[in-house]
């Protein structure tokens, strides 16, 4: 993702085109990190388009301490996990089908023989991570995926540091094992 | 050293952290080693599925703008109309002040008639409906 200082600017100031650019230059990112936190399509669309009529009120927030993807990603991620609380209120079962997700085409390499295999490695991960129990999987996507400390997690998720730190080690042995050829080979 | 202790580290991606014994153990012990390689490989992988974005729907970026839009219109117009609402209110509350003192000053009048009434309904020996 990345978002030029102007247009981000631009955007805190109210220009309604800095806007739109700013959301075609990051919604794939922010569907991206919210597929892998939620687990289905259509909840992940839910949440993209939240976090944008999010980031229209909260995007002055931003000073540039950050760097501009880490704050989206954490905003996106409070959004994301508040559609997890209503999903466990209302008892709703996700079925995850991280093989039928496609890779964006930017994002692939122009080797076939390159792309054929980011796109094994990518769905080997994410269905390794989506198999993974809700409380794990959160974790081990903002912090190993997506770079967020522990004390933001914890404070997201409503939970001790010391809980996350246990939970993302649990979530990081089940990963060994679930991926222990494709790592023993890589 | 048993291999146990060592595992229990490993996880943490931190090898900073593995005290003197650990890091000699792993100079001996193949199975550690083979096991420590697998959790730096993971660590590689996971860290670089953040820049494998996910496709998203097609519709999307349309719905998102067009939601953008109509929210920002809505939060225009409230604003418009918060600020005329504002001076709107201003007014108001000026009026219902001198309202108030005036709806104060009547009540005063009116307690104050009763008042009399009632006393001179009281020499004079003539009852008044409550």
């Amino acid at each position: 993702m990345d978002v030029p200082e102007s247009v981000i600017k631009a955007c805190q100031e109210g220009d309604q085109a800095a806007f739109e650019e700013l959301i075609r230059l990051t919604h794939a990112s922010v569907y991206s990190l919210s597929l892998r936190i939620v687990g289905n399509p259509e909840d992940a669309a839910e949440v993209t388009q939240d976090v944008f009529i999010k980031l229209l009120r909260v995007i002055k927030q931003f000073r540039g301490d950050a760097k501009f993807s880490t704050w989206l990603y954490r905003v996106t991620s409070n959004v994301a996990i508040t559609l997890l609380r209503k999903r466990s209120r209302r008892n709703v079962e996700v079925r995850m089908e991280p093989e039928d997700w496609s890779l964006l085409p930017g994002a692939e390499s122009s080797d076939p023989a390159v792309t054929a295999e980011q796109h094994s490695l990518r769905a080997r991960l994410d269905a390794a991570i989506a198999s993974l129990p809700e409380d794990y999987r959160t974790i081990v996507v903002l912090k190993d995926v997506y770079g967020l400390g522990f004390e933001e997690i914890a404070e997201q998720l409503k939970i001790q540091e010391g809980t996350a730190r246990v939970r993302l080690f649990r979530a990081r042995q089940k990963l060994r094992v679930l991926l222990h050829d494709e790592l023993a080979a890589g | 050293m048993e291999c146990a202790h060592g595992r229990e580290l490993f996880p943490e991606f931190d090898e900073t952290k593995f005290p003197p014994e650990v890091l000699s153990h792993l100079e001996t012990c193949e199975t550690c080693r083979a096991e420590l390689a697998e959790y730096r490989e993971l660590e590689s992988q996971l860290g670089s599925l953040a820049t494998m974005e996910i496709q998203p729907p097609a519709w999307l970026l349309g719905t998102i703008t067009e939601r953008v839009a109509e929210t920002a219109r809505r939060r225009a117009v409230i604003e418009e109309t918060r600020k005329q609402l504002g001076r709107a209110t201003t007014v108001t509350t000026r009026q219902i002040g001198e309202h108030r003192v005036a709806a104060g000053s009547a009540l005063g009048l009116a307690v104050l008639a009763g008042a009399v009434l009632f006393g001179r309904s009281r020499r004079s020996g003539v009852k008044v409906a409550a």
